[in-house]
């Protein structure tokens, strides 16, 4: 959990810089599983459309992948405690900015950086609520403006049945350069690793450090002259970026958008993915975005139809067995199964408010910093 | 390293002198009732004081001492008016004044359920007050908690609130960002700012007494190492006004005395220090000025000595016998 923890070891610290034979070895085995881990995953990722043709269409990729995006973006509120419902919402005022700016007759690459900017108002107005309201309160008020912006905003100008029915615009096409369906999969795949890298550094940076603080204890955070809401703010804005360029990709991919596809309550699922991942962690909610978005397409493709339907079942059963059996989610498996592999032994312990919440809702309110707490000095 | 490493061989003595006159101090006032009745102190917990007075006077009869004591100015830098707030029906503050001194060592002591703690959190800007004027450092204290931490008010808190999964140093360097970045001095040694964050956290560590290591996650420290980098994440954000909530409280007898020797040089150095604290031989033995709160109102204020024989504090804590 804590990034500037793990760059400064209490081994770094100590004068013995120079390391000893075994560890040596160790660093050694671990600098070449590395490579060979990140090779291994270029080449998945790179060959993935073809890798998987034997399955159905690369659209079930493509699927997987924005809702890989969609996923990150619940997951990085979890840096600050709370859980966002507004993602749907926020995807849906993407998908239009873009039919906007399609329209205008905008090139792709204005397209983008402008839907990352529409998506700051939205992302201040939530924080308004994020400065007021926390946990559930805060996911309540994010789920009622997602429930506002559908009856309101989309209905009248996406139309129910599909389409932009409010409006004479013509459908979301796909940028040019990128109309085949691999060249689409690799934009896709690479403003996703794009976006992962990101929040990476963010996470691995001071400003990380700050949210997990933040997290821990507010009334700490702010009484030592750190301003918790700059800090929610941020979080807020990047994650709605996020989820805006997401809704912007998933236009481009339909084509054809009905506003009923906005339905808030979506974005339970999407928190649900993103616990199954590791809330929290980029690559668990990367990881579990595009498995639990591909896979069950994959399915209803190799069952010709048969299995539609039961999509929500597999993801149900998986996210289940997450919970049960591995509450850090894919993250916190794909941690040990990564340490034992380089043998550096038991991963250290971290607290993650959402795993533990699973198991001991007590001894999360003890980790994560803590209302009860903060009410108890009070 | 200890305190002695850390301040200049004058200041050192300067505090050395301070202490063994309020070690003697201390004693003179235990146990002495003249006036019929007097706060019972247990003679066990004032005997703390004892191995530090010694030693400090053993400093003294060596001489190398300045001929004054630092001329350290001493001016009120808080002064809190008619605060009062209420929870429901009830009225966890109900009037109450207060003045702090630079320099000094203020102690808010009280019952439980006084409100000491309601106090601490209104002058930090964790609750707001509905009545009442702060003025701190000459200016009206308002703003969000991150704003009155930027102006100088520090403070610690009942139970230890460190970031558990960040290591010891992250903890400390939060406060040196803010010191740096809200451009502060320390007080009570004005060389650590010249110095990295990380040699800064180290030294003010060392100062309140932690040993332990630095790069441990803090979460996984015993309570009594809590404490102790709690107060230095609290001095590495350069506070002028310390504010203690029950910092002894889980602390060895060891710890404890390491800890009134360190509140003294500091205070001597300059820093302003608000302490609350349920033990009571602590509180006598290092505040200068006392404030009793009992049901959110000031019963009494007045130097210990005079505290000791309050009859109002006296039946606030041991009761009246009817």
């Amino acid at each position: 959990m804590s990034t500037v923890m793990e760059r400064r070891a209490p081994s770094e610290l100590s004068p013995e810089k120079a390391p000893a034979g075994p560890k040596r070895s160790l660093i050694n085995r671990r600098s070449v599983l590395r490579t060979l881990g990140l090779l291994a995953l270029t080449t998945f990722v790179l060959t993935m459309p073809f890798d998987m043709n034997w399955a159905g269409s690369s659209f079930a990729l493509d699927y997987g992948v924005i809702i890989g995006m969609i996923v990150l973006s619940v997951s990085v509120l979890g840096w600050i405690g709370e859980f966002t419902l507004a993602v749907v919402a926020q995807m849906g005022f993407g998908l239009v900015v873009v039919n906007l700016l399609q329209n205008a007759g905008m090139p792709f690459l204005v397209i983008i950086p402008v839907v990352i900017l529409s998506s700051i108002p939205i992302s201040i107005l939530l924080g308004v609520f994020a400065l007021r309201l926390r946990g559930v309160y805060f996911a309540i008020a994010t789920l009622a403006f997602g429930y506002m912006a559908q009856k309101t905003f989309f209905q009248s100008y996406l139309g129910v049945q599909g389409g932009f029915g409010g409006t004479d615009s013509k459908a979301i096409s796909r940028p040019a350069g990128f109309q085949g369906s691999e060249s689409f999969y690799y934009l896709l795949m690479g403003s996703l690793l794009l976006m992962a890298v990101i929040c990476w550094a963010v996470k691995r940076s001071w400003i990380g450090t700050s949210l997990t603080a933040l997290r821990e204890s507010e009334a700490a955070f702010s009484v030592l002259g750190h301003s918790p809401g700059a800090y929610k703010l941020f979080t807020i804005c990047l994650s709605g970026a996020i989820a805006t360029v997401a809704g912007a990709y998933f236009g481009m991919l339909q084509g054809l958008v009905p506003s009923n596809y906005f339905q808030p309550a979506l974005a339970v699922l999407y928190f649900g993915f993103a616990v199954a991942g590791g809330m929290g962690s980029v690559g668990g909610a990367v990881v579990a975005g595009v498995a639990f978005g591909a896979i069950p397409k994959y399915f209803d493709s190799l069952s010709e139809g048969k299995l539609v339907g039961y999509d929500q079942f597999f993801i149900g059963v998986v996210a289940l067995a997450v919970v049960l059996w591995a509450p850090g989610g894919f993250a916190d498996i794909g941690r040990r199964i990564w340490r034992r592999l380089e043998g550096s032994g038991p991963p250290p312990a971290t607290v993650s408010t959402f795993e533990i919440d699973v198991r001991d809702p007590a001894a999360a309110a003890a980790a994560a910093g803590t209302a009860e707490r903060d009410g108890a000095d009070v | 390293m200890s305190p002695r490493e850390i301040f200049s061989p004058e200041a050192r003595a300067r505090a050395a002198r301070f202490m063994a006159e309020r070690g003697h101090a201390v004693r003179k006032g235990n146990g002495h009732n003249g006036h019929g009745r007097t706060l019972v102190l247990d003679p066990q917990k004032l005997a703390r004081f004892e191995p530090a007075r010694s030693r400090l006077a053993g400093q003294l009869a060596k001489g190398g001492l300045p001929a004054r004591r630092r001329e350290v100015e001493r001016r009120e830098i808080l002064a809190v008016e008619d605060l009062a707030i209420h929870f429901g029906g009830v009225h966890a503050l109900d009037g109450v004044n207060l003045t702090a001194r630079t320099a000094e060592i203020a102690g808010v002591i009280g019952p439980n359920g006084a409100g000491k703690t309601t106090f601490f959190n209104c002058l930090s800007g964790l609750l707001t007050p509905d009545r009442g004027q702060i003025s701190f450092d000459g200016h009206k204290l308002n703003g969000s908690p991150a704003t009155r931490g930027r102006h100088g008010l520090g403070r610690t808190f009942q139970t230890p609130r460190l970031f558990g999964s960040l290591s010891v140093l992250d903890n400390l360097i939060f406060g040196c960002r803010t010191a740096d970045s809200a451009r502060r001095e320390y007080v009570f040694d004005p060389g650590l700012r010249r110095l990295s964050h990380e040699e800064r956290s180290a030294r003010l560590a060392r100062m309140v007494g932690f040993r332990g290591e630095l790069g441990a996650p803090a979460g996984s420290l015993p309570f009594g190492d809590l404490r102790t980098v709690e107060l230095a994440r609290a001095l590495c954000g350069a506070p002028s006004l310390l504010m203690l909530d029950e910092p002894a409280s889980g602390l060895d007898v060891s710890q404890a005395e390491d800890f009134i020797e360190l509140l003294r040089s500091l205070s001597d150095l300059g820093l302003s220090i608000l302490l609350i604290e349920h033990d009571m031989s602590l509180v006598m033995g290092v505040c200068d000025y006392i404030t009793v709160l009992d049901f959110g109102q000031v019963i009494a204020e007045g130097p210990p000595s005079e505290i000791q024989r309050d009859e109002a504090v006296i039946e606030a804590y041991l009761g009246r016998a009817d």
